[in-house]
């Protein structure tokens, strides 16, 4: 399974970005083969319609899980289409991201 | 970062006058101002310092370059908004009426359409604690939903992640800027009034709050103008789940001190006690 | 107020009643004048929160349901090309699993889609925006514009609104929403004179200036009515007589009215002060 997390700079260990549609970069974990992938975000400066842009972005890459800070309701629907999991994140580093969800202590999006 | 929305449906039931009173007793991180068709909230703000401003743009609107037309009337024939009509057979787009879907763009034959930026409001910024956010929509301009989704964007990008709470004063009615406004809210405070408008128009801005599965609390406004219909209201919000936070009554002094940029809170009043309770229901409930 | 007739009398005209804010008093004025004309059209273009109704009462009404056209993918022909996703400026198509999916809420209705996927995949699809009711209410023909909650724009309900008055038999007054946007900017064009309704507070100014550049945009004949007046010693008023701009009525601030209003009831069935008030208002812009 693929797993996403907003970045806030182009780095494996850089703290999570604010928001989802504005992250300038993804980092994209497979959880079978541990590869990590570190993808650029176009959209992040787009004047209107980032959140559901970026949302797209995570179908194209066949993204399953994303842990996020809050994501709007029209980026929402998109990835709801796609069976996208949304977990909502507290924790601004990835490693203790990735243990929380994994220990099931994110909350779900609704 | 907890975010309380201040909405109502009807126009002029206090949306303002109460969430400058919240700002001035709550001290939130940041607080912004969603009305961008008609933004008040800087009126009472007290807020004279620096801030910035920046152009606005929405989609981009058509622009045909008469040179390259040829006069083949495509344009106008396939625009869904009416925006373009021919005069002696040359099109003429009309930038208001423009909704910048580019339809043009792809039937005409000869490549005379592009789609040029189009300036639609001004956002403001005061960069210093507290964060005030605002922004003003240009007479007659559409994209009201992206400037209050920029306008909240601006705030956000200020308040630092940890922060505790923003407040954000909303616009009336139940379209795209109080639709852009909803998303990311924990808390919806409708402000309504004891009239037969009031009621009605509060029925529909929670069943466009529902829709966004929005937590709602309702708090009345000038309650013993009409007590039946305050009695309604309340009904209602019982029967529905709204949490009833709390009614101001009517008091003669509030146009007094708005007038004087000031808050129902700065001076002393009925309506600004009544506020005091209100604000203490609404931020508990925020908390949890 | 003198008895000149500022709209020509034997043609039917439009007035638009406006205000910038929300809550001075545009529906109170509307409905109230309406029923002192005799046969008149209240067309209640507040398609996000319409109120006329509530004191007009209209009876017979037929129910139009308006619908705006929007495509839906057949998933068999989807081959997935992406052409309308990335065609569409509203971000209303998604890719998902290969297959376009429409997010019918973002779309426009533009058509640009159609006419860019190479396999005809997308189908339109009619889907309901919102209603016009139509009815008459002693001879007020009453049409009111309703746009279903969590739509974004009624502009589709208004366009149909406004085209059943295109060639009215009788004058047309229409109830604009509040503030100044692209739904107000459509009822200005249309409107042969528009009033501002405003009422006489700092924020009241405020949103009056606004209204005030949108009249003046589209050089519309105009008047200003104050609402709620208390006294000379208000912004609007000094600004109007500093820019000799016509103030054509004010009506004082009487609790009384108020609490009619709140009950969803018409002043001018109450009280004869209001009956004269809004003839002799009638007789000032239409001439008898």
């Amino acid at each position: 399974m693929k797993i996403a997390i907003p970045l806030s700079e182009f780095r494996e260990n850089s703290s999570i970005a604010d928001s989802f549609g504005r992250a300038k970069f993804f980092l994209i974990i497979d959880s079978s083969s541990q590869d990590k992938q570190l993808i650029q975000n176009p959209y992040s400066e787009s004047q209107g319609g980032a959140g559901l842009k970026t949302a797209q972005l995570m179908i194209d890459h066949h993204v399953d899980t994303l842990l996020s800070p809050r994501v709007g309701q029209k980026a929402h629907s998109v990835l709801r289409l796609a069976n996208v999991k949304v977990f909502l994140t507290q924790s601004i580093l990835v490693d203790e991201m990735i243990q929380a969800w994994a220990a099931g202590r994110l909350p779900a999006d609704q | 970062m907890k975010q309380l929305l201040i909405l109502s449906g009807k126009g002029g039931t206090g949306k303002t006058t109460l969430a400058s009173a919240f700002i001035r007793m709550g001290n939130p991180d940041g607080f912004a101002d969603c009305d961008v068709e008609a933004p008040n909230l800087h009126l009472v703000s007290g807020r004279t310092d620096y801030f910035e401003s920046e152009e606005f743009f929405g989609l981009d609107k058509a622009v045909i370059d008469l040179d390259k037309c040829l006069q083949c009337g495509k344009c106008a024939e396939h625009c869904a908004f009416g925006a373009i009509r021919m005069e002696k057979n040359m099109p003429i787009v009309d930038s208001m009426a423009c909704e910048g879907c580019g339809v043009c763009q792809i039937v005409c034959p000869n490549d005379a359409v592009t789609m040029q930026p189009n300036r639609v409001g001004e956002t403001a910024v005061f960069p210093d604690k507290p964060y005030f956010s605002t922004a003003e929509l240009d007479i007659g301009a559409g994209n009201s939903g992206r400037l209050v989704t920029e306008v909240k964007r601006k705030m956000k990008e200020k308040t630092s992640s940890d922060a505790s709470w923003t407040i954000i004063d909303g616009s009336p009615g139940i379209g795209c800027p109080v639709i852009a406004s909803l998303s990311g809210a924990d808390l919806v405070l409708m402000v309504t009034e004891p009239t037969q408008s009031g009621i009605s128009d509060l029925k529909r801005i929670v069943d466009t709050a529902r829709h966004f599965r929005s937590l709602m609390a309702v708090c009345i406004n000038k309650w013993d103008q009409n007590r039946e219909l305050s009695k309604k209201i309340e009904e209602y919000c019982f029967q529905e789940k709204l949490i009833m936070v709390g009614k101001i009554p009517y008091d003669s002094k509030v146009g007094k001190i708005l007038n004087q940029g000031k808050t129902i809170v700065d001076e002393f009043c009925r309506a600004g006690i009544a506020a005091r309770k209100i604000y203490q229901k609404t931020i508990t409930l925020l908390g949890s | 107020m003198n008895s000149m007739a500022i709209l020509q009398s034997g043609t039917p005209s439009k007035l638009a009643i406006l205000s910038g804010k929300g809550g001075t008093g545009k529906t109170f004025v509307a409905t109230n004048l309406a029923s002192v004309m005799g046969e008149v059209f209240y067309v209640d273009c507040d398609v996000e929160e319409p109120n006329g109704s509530l004191f007009l009462h209209p009876e017979q009404e037929s129910v139009e349901r308006i619908e705006v056209t929007i495509p839906r993918v057949n998933q068999e022909k989807c081959s997935g090309c992406r052409l309308c996703v990335d065609t569409c400026k509203f971000n209303a198509i998604a890719l998902v699993q290969d297959k376009a999916v429409v997010l019918e809420d973002m779309c426009h209705s533009c058509g640009a889609c159609f006419l860019v996927c190479p396999k005809g995949a997308l189908v339109s699809t009619p889907i309901e925006n919102g209603v016009i009711r139509t009815g008459i209410s002693n001879q007020i023909h009453v049409l009111t514009g309703e746009m279903l909650p969590g739509k974004e724009s009624g502009e589709p309900i208004l366009h149909a609104l406004l085209k059943k008055i295109e060639n009215p038999p009788h004058t047309v007054i229409m109830d604009c929403p509040p503030g100044t946007g692209c739904l107000v900017t459509e009822c200005v064009r249309e409107a042969d004179y528009c009033m501002i309704v405003t009422e006489p507070t700092l924020f009241g100014f405020h949103d009056f200036l606004r209204a005030l550049d949108l009249v003046h945009h589209y050089k519309k004949p105009f008047g200003i009515l104050i609402n709620k007046w208390l006294n000379p010693n208000n912004q609007v008023e000094e600004y109007a007589l500093a820019y000799e701009l016509p103030i054509i009525a004010k009506i004082p601030f009487e609790k009384k009215v108020s609490r009619i209003y709140s009950t969803g009831e018409l002043v001018t069935n109450h009280d004869s002060k209001y009956r004269i008030f809004f003839q002799n208002l009638a007789n000032y812009l239409f001439g008898k």
